[in-house]
């Protein structure tokens, strides 16, 4: 597994490589706490390339929601069908911002920003 | 690289690079110094011999001069013309004869018919007869002395001489030897005769038998002619030459030379140095001889000293080498013994090396200081030890608790037969995030859910127990599944900041009717398998989403007919996503072909949850399980 962070604007996106198990979750859960106590407000976790995580690297995804500022926003796009499923499933789609595509989720978060 | 002569103990390199090579420099050194003092001894003694030889020669042939003056004497009183009559001459001879000691007699010989007329042998002798003077006319058939070598070869040669030493007949055992000297008449100058004097060698060799030549070392006297004159075995004097004895030493001595020369001793079989100096005047030779032995004895003394000395230095030194050796390897072997000890176990090791050697005490300073780090980590080792010792401990009494919390095994009791279940469970650590329950709700309802909280460890597992506990707590006759669910999942979201969530199937059967109303929160579908008919997933017509997300949620569930000989199979996702060494999952495909092929060889609800979890292992290999897994089986008896 690997994250590539780059900032698009206001929005900080990382976009998670490979595959998340039990091991990898907690690396998962270093970097993506590390850049939230690091000032990003608006995260985008691009899943794109995301090909496997199971229930452990959810939690991660779930604290991160939590750990969002109340004015902030986390969003989701790129879900492969595997982890739309997962996602789905478990009902993250119900409480997680999904976006089909990085261009769209930056757009849906741009505006819910100004919206705000 | 390996050298052999580098190699070995301490003390047999010392002894080779050092004590051997040490050695041989002062053996060679010795040498050196002994082969120095022999030179010099036989240098030394050469000129000391040569110059005794020299004495000894001109002192006898001062004397022999001296003797000789007087037949000069003879010859030019006669050449005067002085002496013409006999009584004259006979006064004369008999006069000097007595005024000259050491004389042992003198003659003057004539020509026939020339002193005294008619006379053809006139040959007046004056000599000492016990000390007496005698006067004799020597004359045939007596004497003639026209016939002897000392008459004859003056005459010859026209100049003085000496005779080859003779024995005197007359006169006992007396070695003498002649010197004559030729005269001429005073009115013809022509040839008239020859005047002779006798000395007695006896004398002459008597001094020089005292004569001390080194301890047992002695003088030769040789003839002109090299026969032996004096030495101490009388009875070669005048029997034997030099040559009969020893004649590489006579020829090595050459006659009227000097010299000092090796050879053989030719009285004893011994080696000998011998010194030779002329007597020029008699043509003699003296000859010194030496006795090796004698000569080289300081020298040899100084030998054995050197050597003794040498010997003792060599010792010195083996001793000296050999006690650094010891010094350096006896408290070397000391560690080695100390460190085996403490290779095998005993720590309490403790070396207070008492050495002079800087680097040997540096060694076992450093060794100290390595016990007693080494008992520092052991400490430190078991403190850690006992401190994971503990928490093993402490895990897994956590495990004995977790594991008290699921039901024990099924035993349907009053209204309850008909159905049987069974669970299996492994979590991937000791505990861990996967639960199940089934329990009588009331006497025609039973529950059973199957849950997995994301996550692992100490963490789900107090996760896991908040869950179950609620679950117990709030499953209850009066209340729907999806009340329940609901209930439990606002208790959860209340305590839930570590993102924990759950996913579970909660199902509620009601025997009579053997309807099933059932909520999936976020879980895998619970697989139906119908005799006759392939297994197929309980979708149902509801999805809910996991327990924990979000208290706004809403729940709902679905109900399904069941029938008598249904089994269903709860599990978590521990069991698909089970993978072997290359990472391969067990997948959902196997576990169908799994459950196909079990569903007809069993209608044991235990044999076949086993056999899943056996079949798992098989694949997983030796992989450490990377999560929890369970599977339930429920089965509708007929």
């Amino acid at each position: 597994m690997t994250i590539i962070e780059e900032q698009a604007g206001p929005v900080t996106v990382a976009a998670i490589i490979g595959k998340v198990d039990s091991l990898k979750a907690a690396e998962l859960e270093e970097r993506i706490l590390s850049i939230l106590s690091g000032g990003a407000s608006h995260l985008l976790l691009d899943c794109a390339r995301l090909e496997y995580i199971n229930s452990v690297g959810l939690r991660v995804f779930l604290l991160a929601a939590r750990q969002i500022a109340p004015d902030g926003m986390l969003a989701f796009c790129g879900l492969t069908p595997n982890v739309k499923l997962i996602f789905e499933t478990i009902g993250f789609d119900r409480i997680l911002s999904v976006f089909d595509c990085r261009e769209a989720a930056l757009a849906g978060m741009l505006e819910s920003r100004t919206g705000s | 690289m390996e050298i052999p002569f580098l190699k070995g103990s301490l003390r047999s390199r010392l002894t080779r690079l050092i004590g051997i090579p040490a050695s041989l420099f002062l053996l060679g050194t010795l040498g050196l110094i002994i082969q120095q003092t022999f030179r010099d001894a036989v240098t030394y003694t050469g000129a000391a011999a040569q110059n005794l030889a020299r004495i000894h020669a001109a002192k006898l042939d001062a004397t022999l001069a001296e003797a000789a003056r007087v037949p000069h004497l003879h010859a030019r009183v006669l050449e005067s013309g002085l002496l013409r009559d006999e009584p004259a001459l006979r006064r004369y001879l008999v006069d000097v004869l007595v005024k000259t000691p050491g004389i042992y007699g003198s003659c003057l010989a004539f020509e026939p018919e020339t002193f005294v007329p008619g006379e053809r042998h006139f040959c007046p002798y004056a000599y000492r007869k016990e000390g007496v003077p005698e006067y004799a006319l020597l004359a045939p058939p007596d004497y003639d002395h026209f016939e002897w070598p000392w008459y004859r070869r003056p005459k010859e040669l026209g100049h003085a001489l000496w005779t080859e030493p003779f024995f005197d007949e007359g006169g006992g055992d007396i070695l003498m030897t002649t010197r004559a000297v030729p005269f001429r008449h005073p009115d013809s100058g022509a040839f008239w005769g020859v005047a002779t004097v006798d000395i007695s060698l006896e004398g002459l060799l008597e001094d020089l038998s005292r004569l001390q030549v080194a301890e047992t070392g002695y003088p030769i006297l040789l003839s002109p002619e090299g026969r032996i004159l004096s030495c101490p075995d009388r009875g070669k004097i005048m029997t034997a030459s030099l040559a009969d004895l020893d004649s590489d030493l006579a020829r090595s001595i050459r006659p009227g030379g000097e010299g000092f020369v090796e050879g053989t001793d030719p009285l004893r079989p011994r080696k000998v140095r011998v010194a030779y100096a002329p007597v020029p005047g008699a043509g003699f030779t003296l000859a010194l001889v030496y006795p090796a032995d004698e000569i080289f004895r300081n020298a040899r003394g100084l030998l054995l000293r050197l050597l003794f000395i040498g010997g003792a230095g060599v010792a010195l030194l083996f001793g000296v080498l050999a006690l650094v050796a010891r010094s350096v390897s006896a408290p070397v072997a000391e560690l080695a013994v100390a460190a085996r000890k403490v290779a095998a176990g005993d720590l309490d090791q403790h070396i207070g090396l008492q050495v002079n050697i800087d680097e040997v005490r540096e060694l076992g300073g450093a060794f100290d200081k390595m016990t007693r780090s080494l008992r520092l980590h052991l400490e430190e080792l078991k403190a850690s030890t006992a401190l994971t010792a503990r928490l093993a401990g402490e895990l897994s009494a956590a495990r004995r608790i977790q594991m008290s919390m699921l039901p024990s095994a099924w035993n349907g009791s009053r209204g309850t037969s008909g159905i049987l279940m069974h669970a299996e469970i492994e979590p991937a650590r000791e505990v861990g995030g996967d639960f199940y329950d089934y329990r009588q709700i009331d006497g025609e309802r039973v529950s059973f859910l199957v849950g997995d909280v994301s996550g692992k460890g100490v963490p789900a597992a107090l996760f896991m127990a908040m869950t179950q506990t609620l679950f117990k707590g709030l499953a209850t006759a009066a209340r729907s599944a999806s009340e329940v669910i609901a209930q439990v999942n606002r208790a959860l979201c209340e305590q839930s900041h570590s993102g924990m969530f759950v996913t579970l199937v909660y199902g509620v059967l009601h025997l009579p009717t053997r309807t099933l109303e059932f909520c999936n929160a976020g879980h895998l579908a619970p697989l139906l398998l119908r005799p006759g008919e392939p297994i197929r997933a309980l979708e149902g017509t509801e999805r809910c989403p996991a327990l924990g997300l979000s208290q706004g949620l809403d729940f709902q569930s679905c109900r399904v007919r069941l029938q008598a000989g249904d089994r269903l199979v709860l599990y978590t996702d521990g069991v698909t996503e089970a993978q072997d060494e290359r990472q391969q999952f067990y997948g959902f495909e196997r576990l169908l072909r799994f459950l196909e092929a079990k569903a007809e060889s069993t209608r044991d609800p235990r044999e076949m949850a086993e056999g899943l979890v056996g079949d798992i292992r098989l694949h997983a290999g030796g992989e450490e399980a990377y999560d929890d897994l369970t599977v339930l089986i429920v089965q509708l008896e007929g």
